[in-house]
C-alpha cells in the first residue's frame, strides 16, 4: 500500500469489519441473557454456562479447522472443480496471525496474497466466526434445562465450524456451486444461518425429547414460566443491535463494480459481489423488524415473548433479498414469514411433541425457509452474483437451496450426530437431575453459605446488644 | 531464539510476520489440537461422573425422605 487510495481502501476495509465484529459481540451478549431468562431459576447458571462456553470452543475449532473450510469447498469439491487453494485460511499459515503484508516467509504465498490478507485475514475470520457463534447459539436456545454441556459443544462444534461453513462455502460467497449453478442467493443469510441452524434444532430436539413435565398426559403443552422476562426483553433488543453489525458484516463495503476495463466506480457489494448500500438495507431492515413486530404482536394476541421474537423473525425471513426488496415488500415478507413461524411453531408442538424452549426452529429454521423460497418468487429473473454467465435467482433454484440448507446439511448431520451421542448415553442428563435443576448443588451450597452467614450475622448483633 | 524483529529501522515494505517462532507454527497447531481434544473428552468424562454422584446422591436424598416419611407415623 503505497498510495493513498489503496492504502485508505484497505485500511477502512479492514476497520468497517472490525467494527461489525464489535457490534455482533452484542447478537452473542443477547442470546446469553435471553436463555438465561427463559430458563427456570434451577437452571439458569448451566443455562449460562452453557452457552458462554461455546464462544471458546467454537473459536478453536473455527481457527484450525472452520476458515480454511470456507474456502476450499467452495467447488463441491467435485461440482463446479475440486477442493480450492486458500493458504492464507490454513491455520499454520503466516497470515493467520500479525502480519505486516510485506515479503512473506513461506513459499506457498505470493506477495499479493499478503499485502491484501494481511489486512483483512483476521478481521473476515472474526466476522465469519461470530457467525459461527450465532449458529451454536440458535441451537444452544432450543435444547436448554435438559441438554448435557459436552454433547451441546460437540454438535455446536460440528454446526459452527463444519455444516455452516460448508454451506456458506456453497451459497454465500461469490464463486460458490449453489451460486454458479442454482443461481441461489441469500444475501443476509436466511437460510445459510438460520434456516440452516433451525434445522439443526429440530434434528436435536427430536432425540433429546421434551423437558419432563412439558406435555400432559393428553398431550396438551404446559407452559414453563421465564424466570426473568427483563433478561429477555434486554436480550432480544442486544439481538436486534447485532444483528445491525451482522447486516454490515454481510457487505463488502469498497469494490470497483464497474466491469468496463480502465473505469472504476466504487460501491457497497453484498457478497456476491453486487451492488447494494447500506441506505438501503437500513430500510428493509427496519421495515422488516417493523413488519414482523406487528404481526408477532397481532398473532401472539400480545405476548411480550412472541412479539419480539416477531421482530426477529421478521428481519429473518426477509434477509434473502434484502439487498434489492422494497421497504414495503421486506415488510410484509416479514410479517408473513412471522405468521407462518408462529403458527408451524405450535403446529409441529402439538402434533410431535417437540419442546423448542425458545422457539428457535420456528424463529430461524421456518421464517429463513420461508424467506429463501419466497425471495425465488419475488427475485425471479435476477442475477444471483456480479458474474455473467451463473444462473440467475428461480423459485426452484431457491427452494432447492433451502432444502439443502434446512435438511441437507441443517437437519441430516445433527440427527446422525444427536443419535449417536443418545446412543451413548451422552445426550441428555439424567431424570433425576433435570427434575432438582442443573444448579440444584450450587443453589444448595449458597443457601447454606446464607444461613451461616445469617446465624453469624445474629450473633453478631447479640454480642452488640450485650 | 532469534527475534523475529530485531529492529524496525527497515523499509516496512519488506516486513512480514512479527511474531515470534516463526517456522514452529505446525507445531503450535498440533499442541491446540491436542488440547482442543484433551478439553472435550475432559468435559465429557468428568460431566459423565458429575451426574452419576449427583444421581446416586439425589436417589439417596429421596430415599432418606421416604423412609423418614413412612416412619412419621409409628413416631406419632
Amino acid at each position: 500500500m503505497t498510495d493513498q487510495v489503496s492504502a485508505l481502501s484497505a485500511l477502512f476495509t479492514e476497520f468497517y469489519y472490525w467494527v461489525t465484529v464489535v457490534m455482533m459481540f452484542l447478537i452473542h451478549v443477547g442470546f446469553c441473557l435471553y436463555e438465561v431468562g427463559v430458563s427456570r431459576e434451577k437452571n439458569k447458571l448451566n443455562t449460562l454456562m452453557k452457552n458462554s462456553m461455546l464462544i471458546p470452543v467454537i473459536t478453536f475449532g473455527f481457527f484450525l479447522v472452520g476458515w480454511w473450510l470456507y474456502f476450499a469447498v467452495q467447488n463441491g469439491p467435485g461440482i463446479t472443480g475440486g477442493l480450492k487453494s486458500a493458504p492464507w485460511s490454513e491455520p499454520w499459515n503466516e497470515l493467520m496471525a500479525p502480519h505486516l503484508g510485506g515479503t512473506p516467509a513461506g513459499e506457498n504465498l505470493t506477495a499479493g496474497d499478503t499485502a491484501t490478507w494481511s489486512h483483512l485475514n483476521g478481521v473476515f475470520w472474526a466476522a465469519f466466526l461470530l457467525f459461527s457463534w450465532t449458529a451454536g447459539s440458535i441451537l444452544s436456545g432450543a435444547v436448554i434445562e435438559r441438554i448435557r454441556s459436552g454433547a451441546f459443544w460437540l454438535l455446536a462444534i460440528l454446526v459452527g465450524c463444519g455444516t455452516w461453513v460448508i454451506d456458506a462455502a456453497w451459497g454465500w460467497s461469490d464463486t460458490g456451486w449453489m451460486v454458479q449453478v442454482l443461481g441461489y442467493h441469500d444475501a443476509y443469510a436466511s437460510g445459510v444461518i438460520h434456516g440452516l441452524a433451525g434445522g439443526s434444532a429440530l434434528a436435536i430436539l427430536i432425540h433429546l425429547g421434551p423437558r419432563l413435565g412439558r406435555f400432559r398426559k393428553d398431550g396438551t403443552p404446559r407452559v414453563f414460566p421465564a424466570h426473568n422476562t427483563w433478561l429477555i426483553v434486554i436480550g432480544m433488543f442486544l439481538i436486534y443491535t447485532g444483528f445491525w453489525g451482522f447486516y454490515a458484516a454481510c457487505n463488502v463495503p469498497i469494490y470497483d463494480i464497474d466491469p468496463a476495463e480502465g473505469s472504476t466506480l466504487y460501491s457497497a457489494t453484498t457478497i456476491y459481489l453486487t451492488p447494494t448500500t447500506l441506505s438501503g438495507i437500513t430500510f428493509n431492515f427496519l421495515m422488516a423488524l417493523t413488519g414482523g413486530l406487528l404481526v408477532g404482536y397481532m398473532v401472539s394476541g400480545g405476548d411480550p415473548f412472541w412479539t419480539f421474537q416477531g421482530g426477529l423473525g421478521g428481519i429473518i425471513t426477509a434477509s434473502a433479498g434484502n439487498d434489492l426488496y422494497h421497504p414495503l415488500q421486506a415488510f410484509f415478507l416479514a410479517g408473513g414469514g412471522v405468521w407462518c413461524g408462529y403458527k408451524l411453531h405450535y403446529w409441529v408442538e402439538r402434533r410431535f411433541k417437540i419442546d423448542d424452549a425458545v422457539g428457535a426452529v420456528a424463529i430461524h429454521g421456518y421464517c429463513g425457509t420461508i424467506g429463501v423460497i419466497a425471495s425465488g418468487f419475488i427475485l425471479w429473473g435476477y442475477p444471483s452474483s456480479a458474474y455473467a454467465g451463473y444462473a440467475p435467482i428461480t423459485p426452484w433454484g431457491q427452494l432447492a437451496g433451502a432444502a439443502i440448507m434446512f435438511l441437507v446439511l441443517g437437519f441430516l448431520p445433527c440427527y446422525i450426530a444427536a443419535w449417536g451421542l443418545k446412543r451413548a448415553g451422552l445426550l441428555r442428563i439424567p431424570r433425576e437431575v433435570e427434575l432438582a435443576g442443573l444448579d440444584h448443588e450450587i443453589l444448595a451450597l449458597e443457601s447454606e453459605q446464607r444461613q451461616e452467614l445469617e446465624s453469624a450475622e445474629a450473633v453478631l448483633e447479640q454480642e452488640s446488644g450485650e | 531464539m532469534k527475534p523475529t524483529i530485531e529492529n524496525w529501522q527497515v523499509n516496512p515494505i519488506e516486513i512480514g510476520p512479527i511474531y515470534p517462532w516463526v517456522g514452529l507454527e505446525v507445531w503450535m497447531v498440533i499442541a491446540a489440537t491436542l488440547f482442543c481434544v484433551f478439553f472435550l473428552a475432559w468435559k465429557l468424562k468428568s460431566e459423565n461422573r458429575h451426574y452419576d454422584e449427583m444421581t446416586k446422591q439425589l436417589r439417596a436424598d429421596a430415599s432418606h425422605g421416604d423412609t423418614r416419611q413412612h416412619e412419621e407415623p409409628n413416631h406419632g
